[in-house]
């Protein structure tokens, strides 16, 4: 008995550095980067942090400013760009990111990015109003899913680890970085992190947000929409905003957000090539981001014309 | 709770701890355990099915005592149990069936009749431990084995957690006596057990689960789909089915190996069969053995005045409750009257029942004669599970008419090239790896005579490394359902 416990420790010791050492070599899960609460009580990641996406060959940098794209400031003609995992986007190159495309297609202009993964669309909003105070934008393209407006609302789902409005109270719920150092353990044990995403033991949670926000609902919850907007155009300035929309978002949303004034566009992939980066990932690849940043484009030169 | 989970992983950890720690040397003990271990596995997939298994292990322990106690009785005791298992089967698993296909048949000849469906929850496992009840009363009745006192070890034989729901089926007679003696730690048969575990780990994870993704996505698109790539899904269905349960199959004989219990084989290497009678011996053997021990040699031996047409009404009643074995629906039915008519030229020619070993010549390969026998078998058997996939016979018959098909000599075509040569390559390695073993009982057993320590770790490594970076997404085991 004894010489099988030995037997099966050593195996399993052997193995697992064996499958860490293959894991870090192969780049087979992505690194992730650590965030905190900054003093807006917005999540962002801690400076200085570089690392690669999975199979990826170009790293990725957090900028000073705690966001992991583009940071350039030129007073009077910066645009800056807010979003979720899109705006991040983490899985591809910089070049692919949104302000890259659109500063290729609008040199004029500066590009500065604002995304992270779970940003709701309330969460947009206020880093909208902090970026206005901290480095004036001309305009700021905030991009959104249907998911994003669901996910914003307390009393609809509680997600401790998002910013979200309390309908009820009329009041921002403040995000809170939620199991920090079992995350940590999880990111750094490569292997761990690796099993973790091919075996997931919380496949639901996991993928709640991702669902949401790749989801067209037949039957749009207006209220959701007229609630967060009421409450956004009361407490904040919506003149510079421009809502980018996510192809196959419902076409009321879009005529409803209008009714407040604020500029939208509504992306199209139809009769397009896939602009997702596989049939399990969501995200948009490079192509996509070539295509929606076209898109944004065309619309924003419309704009500063 | 399925073998290929987290959490079996961690039940698993803690029962193999208590059993060899705490409860070493103490045999009643260990037995609690497995029985409590069992339930309690059992209950996890839904605890509403706990109480019909309980109930039914109890109506039967003392039904096997008064069988044995009552020798006058002893055949109104058995025919009892008998029929009562016979109703829990029909009652859980085919009452809907029954009165869908009355109303049907009304219906066709104009009186309209009105079907209206039970909800009946389906226990998991039920035609699995429901022959173990009757095998074990009839067993005792025929004097084979004695109706045991040990109700401890009785409902552990019946609900034993590596296969509950999806056998093997064991037989009373060569478990419970296990479960009576004391089991030590054996380090060659755990060793041996976990290989085991990993070989079918390996089966379903990286073979199973990989086709059941691009088979799925097929079947759901059949009109769309030429003869040549139908073929071709057919024929990598086998292979799903084979690897998917033989796979669950060596999972469970390897945690009962790890427990120190043998349970019954289940497959004895089927696709080198060179006739349908020679991979029924080889398929599903423990249900196979079952019905052939409880249904064949008894209809047989009743019809055995009608000379070679009695053996065949024999065959076709066993097979066709083979097929229905698996489930409420006429495929079923279709499934394995097909078959008992693939045995009807062996009866006739008089090789049913005859075995001849598997020749190879120098290279190792079969005769040529062989060859082709070996391959016609496949195909054979893999027309039937067209029938045994589908959801309804006319689905089967289309697909099978599109295989039969001028379409089947075009160039297959599939969304995902990469992916089939993937899962075909699995395949073919797996088809070498058990031919090249065909004689052992699973592909990596006796690997310490052949290897040492080193390139025995190595393997396991690659094996686990496979199962990891290429298994498939987690899909329910297909036996499962039946």
């Amino acid at each position: 008995m004894i010489r099988f416990l030995i037997n099966v420790t050593l195996f399993v010791m052997f193995t697992s550095l064996l499958g860490e050492l293959t894991v870090r070599v192969f780049k087979l899960v992505p690194d992730i980067p650590e965030r905190y609460l900054d003093r807006h009580k917005i999540q962002k990641f801690k400076q200085g942090q570089s690392g690669y996406y999975t199979r990826a060959n170009e790293k990725w940098n957090v900028n000073k400013y705690g966001w992991l794209g583009l940071d350039n400031i030129e007073k009077g003609s910066t645009i800056s760009i807010i979003g979720d995992s899109f705006i991040e986007n983490i899985m591809n190159p910089i070049s692919c990111n949104q302000g890259s495309i659109l500063k290729q297609l609008i040199p004029d202009y500066s590009f500065f990015e604002a995304g992270r993964s779970g940003i709701t669309f309330i969460e947009a909003i206020e880093i909208s109003r902090i970026l206005d105070d901290e480095i004036n934008p001309k305009y700021q393209l905030i991009y959104l899913g249907e998911g994003d407006f669901y996910e914003s609302i307390y009393e609809k789902n509680i997600y401790s680890d998002r910013l979200q409005l309390s309908i009820a109270e009329q009041k921002i719920i403040y995000a809170k970085i939620k199991s920090a150092k079992f995350k940590k353990i999880l990111y750094n044990i490569k292997l761990l992190y690796f099993l973790y995403l091919k075996y997931p033991i919380f496949v639901e949670k996991q993928n709640k947000g991702e669902v949401l926000e790749s989801t067209k609902s037949d039957n749009i919850d207006a209220s959701v929409f007229t609630d967060l907007l009421d409450y956004s155009s009361n407490n904040y300035n919506l003149n510079k905003l421009i809502f980018v929309f996510h192809p196959n978002t419902d076409e009321q949303i879009v005529e409803l957000v209008d009714k407040y004034g604020v500029k939208t566009l509504l992306l199209n992939s139809s009769n397009d090539k896939s602009w997702e980066v596989s049939k399990k990932d969501k995200h948009w690849s490079c192509y996509g981001n070539n295509q929606a940043g076209k898109q944004v484009s065309k619309a924003l030169k419309k704009l500063v014309e | 709770m399925i073998f290929n989970s987290f959490s079996f992983s961690i039940f698993f950890i803690i029962v193999f701890f208590l059993y060899y720690f705490p409860l070493k040397n103490k045999t009643k003990a260990q037995n609690w355990l497995l029985l409590f271990a069992s339930y309690f596995f059992y209950g996890f997939a839904d605890w509403r099915m706990v109480p019909l298994l309980l109930v039914s292990t109890i109506i039967f322990y003392f039904l096997g005592i008064l069988t044995q106690n009552n020798l006058k009785k002893s055949s109104f005791f058995t025919t009892l149990g008998v029929l009562l298992g016979i109703c829990f089967l029909l009652y859980f698993k085919y009452l809907n069936f029954f009165i869908e296909s009355f109303a049907n048949l009304f219906n066709s000849i104009g009186l309209n009749v009105n079907s209206g469906a039970f909800d009946i929850i389906i226990p998991l496992g039920i035609s699995f431990f429901t022959f173990r009840l009757i095998s074990y009363l009839i067993e005792v009745k025929r004097g084979q084995i004695e109706a045991t006192r040990d109700f401890v070890s009785f409902a552990t034989y019946i609900a034993f957690f590596p296969t509950i729901m999806s056998g093997p089926i064991d037989r009373p007679n060569s478990f419970i006596p296990q479960l009576q003696t004391k089991r030590l730690f054996n380090y060659n048969l755990v060793v041996n057990g976990c290989r085991q575990l990993l070989w079918g780990l390996l089966q379903k994870m990286v073979i199973a689960d990989n086709l059941s993704d691009i088979i799925n996505s097929i079947w759901q698109d059949i009109p769309n789909q030429s003869g040549s790539t139908l073929l071709i899904i057919a024929a990598l269905y086998s292979i799903q089915l084979y690897t998917d349960f033989s796979g669950y199959s060596h999972m469970a004989i390897g945690i009962g190996k790890i427990f120190g219990l043998k349970i019954t084989k289940n497959f004895n290497m089927p696709y080198f069969s060179r006739n349908i009678a020679e991979f029924w011996r080889n398929w599903h053997m423990s249900l196979t053995s079952w019905l052939t021990d409880y249904i064949f040699i008894p209809l047989n031996i009743k019809f055995r005045n009608l000379g070679r047409t009695g053996i065949i009404l024999a065959i076709i009643i066993n097979m066709v409750l083979v097929g229905l074995w698996h489930g409420p629906n006429w495929t079923f039915v279709v499934f394995g009257f097909y078959h008992g008519l693939l045995f009807i030229p062996l009866i006739i020619s008089g090789t049913i029942f005859k075995k001849k070993k598997l020749k190879v010549n120098r290279y190792g390969l079969p005769s040529f004669f062989d060859f082709f026998k070996i391959i016609g078998t496949f195909l054979l058997w893999t027309i039937s599970l067209v029938i045994f996939k589908a959801e309804t016979v006319s689905i089967a018959l289309d697909y099978l008419s599109e295989v039969f098909s001028l379409s089947t000599f075009s160039f297959p075509k599939f969304t995902d090239v990469n992916n089939i040569i993937k899962v075909s390559m699995f395949s073919m390695v797996f088809i070498i790896s058990e031919w090249l073993t065909r004689k052992k009982e699973f592909v990596t057993e006796d690997l310490e005579l052949k290897l040492n320590k080193f390139f025995r770790w190595s393997l396991y490594i690659v094996m686990i490394f496979i199962i990891i970076m290429l298994g498939g997404n987690e899909q329910a085991y297909i036996y499962f359902q039946f």
